[in-house]
């Protein structure tokens, strides 16, 4: 049975705007055993998945790839899987397996062969160009595995054209870009185009723009896959952070998975189908 | 509005970070669009040429008898008319015979020639200013004639063989009626058009000694407003004077035929260029849009709609229009600022480029034209680039 006061410290730091990874740090420092931190962190997340509604519903998708005249190899088959408001989702698995393919798909930047993925109940793939273009804009923000920031602009900047993009104005952009570049610790390097700066830091500079996004979904493929590990888990820890403190939804997909096992849940996929859900206790550390 | 500036800000941004490209259009395309411009200028160069020729001859309007008559017998009351109207800036009344020329004791067939009143004919027409050797009609030396060039080269031999008759040679002139005289070479002009350069030119009073037959045989009248010129001379004809009135381009019909062969060239000449800048900019935006699909994709996947991409590439395009458009203009004004000061001297007339401001706003719209066009299909295959072969890696 799991201690209330334990639960309740928790929430009250999360309210705080303490990072999971410091609330688990103060607890061990106080006493608290590992296996009474994790059980806490599993059943507010158990509780957070009951009570959180539905952002988006996946139901039966399937997508197969065209190699040749009538040589199709399938990427996806059947899955079915709700993803939850400000859920840190993580999916998982062997090169193939259909990750990314999934992950595309929610982003709705690339189609399936059946099925649907149902956002405010309405099938996104059914979305004409101008709804696409959006959802891209205002609901799903991208953090991609090779950073892609646009090479002529800097770090700043590149967030700037993000807001623009949403359509705010020039002052206001410029003000909420450093606001975001100082919460990823990347003050310093505003005015450094992509070239100038490190595996991470442009990772971080993707995060910022994805952040800039007035969107609810953060889609991050296989972000970590150019950074060493040290790097990696700034970038998770990060992207929890990110998760906590603005409430985004976070779908991460990556192979490793200890990283996998950070976020509230875990979506293993093999051979295109879900081979298990695992809801995760707490963040490994 | 937004929008707008983001589109400006990154087109601006996009073209001056590819300065190679941007050096690579604007030079091709100023060259491209100074070429349309001076194909432009070349063929206004021609028409005016050929009109100064006949205008500086002919006047704007020229005044015959009615009918088959010799004479315009009404002359005091034309030329009464003819200064009450504003446009009408000036006028000469001429005298023509048909006489034949008695040179080294050779004579030769009969020749046109006309009689002038040199005051008049000063304020009218530039025939006086074309004199190549000798002096032009002197009041005090009536005995003094003019020979057009090809007339003068046409008495000793081979045209322009540059031999031809000297001055203050002595001539003798025969009318049809049978009156003779003995006259000087008192000088030649070259009139830069066919037929004045074929004339003998009198004193007016002179040729009418000899043969009054065709005294006041036309009146060439010099306009203020040459573009007034159908209106004048309905004003003219409403008065009811018994004459017969044409306008220089009526008299010289020669001059809409160079004129449609010149215009013919030109015209394709430009064409052609206006083709080459709608392949250039195709081209150029296309090599341009092929090193870019990875960003295209990646500001695909912010949220930019493919009309963004298109306009972007549409912008950037009006940019290196603009650039090339101002250095093209620059390079034309160069070229057209060395031709007004070195005209070269050709049969027809000196000849240099012109132009005006509707030639270079037409000229504007159809190298945008082309420029944007041109730009258009590569622009739309760009924004077709898709999200997931950027993701992947594919671009």
């Amino acid at each position: 049975m799991t201690d209330q006061k334990l639960i309740d410290y928790i929430h009250q730091c999360r309210e705080f705007k303490i990072s999971d990874e410091d609330i688990v740090r103060n607890l061990l420092s106080v006493g608290w055993s590992h296996n009474l931190i994790d059980s806490a962190f599993a059943e507010i997340s158990l509780k957070f998945a009951a009570a959180k509604e539905i952002l988006i519903a996946i139901n039966n998708l399937s997508k197969e790839y065209e190699l040749s005249k009538n040589i199709k190899t399938p990427a996806l088959k059947n899955i079915n899987l709700d993803i939850y408001k400000g859920e840190f989702l993580s999916i998982t698995g062997h090169s193939g397996s259909g990750k990314t393919t999934l992950l595309n798909l929610i982003g709705l930047i690339d189609f399936p062969t059946s099925g649907e993925i149902l956002v405010n109940n309405e099938n996104i793939h059914k979305f004409k160009e101008k709804e696409k273009v959006e959802y891209r804009l205002k609901f799903a923000g991208f953090i991609f595995q090779f950073f892609n920031l646009l090479d002529n602009y800097t770090a700043l900047e590149n967030i700037i054209f993000q807001l623009r993009l949403q359509g705010y104005g020039r002052r206001k952009s410029k003000e909420k870009a450093k606001e975001i570049l100082k919460f990823l610790g990347l003050e310093t390097k505003a005015n450094s185009y992509p070239k100038e700066l490190s595996g991470g830091e442009q990772q971080r500079a993707a995060v910022g723009r994805a952040l800039a996004k007035d969107s609810f979904l953060i889609l991050a493929d296989e972000p970590a896959a150019h950074l060493d590990s040290k790097n990696t888990q700034n970038l998770i820890s990060l992207l929890r952070e990110v998760n906590v403190k603005f409430k985004k939804t976070i779908i991460l997909v990556t192979h490793e998975l200890n990283y996998a096992k950070q976020a509230d849940r875990t979506v293993e996929l093999k051979d295109g189908a879900i081979l298990e859900i695992l809801q995760n206790s707490s963040p490994h550390i | 509005m937004n929008r707008f500036f983001i589109l400006i800000s990154f087109a601006l941004r996009d073209a001056s970070k590819n300065r190679t490209i941007l050096v690579l259009v604007i030079i091709s395309l100023s060259v491209a669009f100074s070429a349309v411009f001076l194909s432009a200028s070349i063929l206004e160069g021609f028409k005016q040429t050929l009109e100064n020729g006949a205008t500086d001859w002919l006047g704007h309007l020229i005044i015959r008898p009615a009918d088959d008559k010799l004479n315009i017998e009404n002359i005091d009351m034309v030329t009464d008319e003819l200064k009450k109207i504003d446009n009408i800036e000036s006028f000469s009344v001429r005298s023509s015979a048909v006489l034949g020329i008695k040179y080294k004791n050779e004579l030769t067939h009969p020749y046109a020639a006309i009689g002038i009143d040199l005051e008049k004919e000063q304020s009218a027409s530039k025939i006086s200013d074309r004199v190549i050797e000798g002096k032009f009609i002197q009041p005090s030396k009536p005995e003094d004639l003019i020979f057009g060039l090809t007339l003068a080269d046409a008495l000793v031999g081979l045209d322009y063989d540059k031999k031809r008759i000297d001055l203050g040679e002595e001539v003798e002139i025969t009318a049809m009626n049978g009156a003779r005289g003995a006259y000087k070479v008192g000088g030649i002009i070259d009139a830069k058009s066919f037929l004045p350069n074929w004339l003998l030119i009198f004193p007016k009073e002179e040729i009418e000694k000899i043969d009054d037959s065709q005294k006041n045989s036309e009146i060439i009248v010099k306009l203020k407003d040459a573009a007034k010129l159908d209106e004048t001379k309905k004003l003219i004809e409403e008065k009811n004077l018994n004459i017969n009135i044409a306008t220089w381009r009526a008299e010289s019909g020669y001059i809409d035929d160079i004129m449609s062969a010149v215009s013919f060239i030109t015209v394709l000449i430009k064409r052609l260029l206006i083709v080459s800048v709608f392949v250039i900019m195709s081209v150029i935006i296309f090599i341009n849009v092929f090193q870019k699909r990875r960003q295209i994709g990646i500001v695909k996947s912010m949220g930019a709609s493919n009309k963004f991409v298109i306009t972007v590439y549409i912008v950037e395009t009006f940019i290196y229009s603009v650039l090339s458009y101002a250095m093209g203009f620059l390079i034309f004004l160069l070229i057209h600022q060395y031709s007004v000061n070195n005209p070269i001297s050709l049969l027809i007339g000196d000849f240099y480029t012109a132009y005006n401001i509707n030639t270079v706003w037409v000229s504007l719209i159809a190298l945008f034209g082309a420029a944007v066009g041109g730009s258009f299909i590569p622009a739309y295959i760009a924004a077709k680039t898709k999200i997931v072969d950027v993701i992947r890696g594919n671009v």
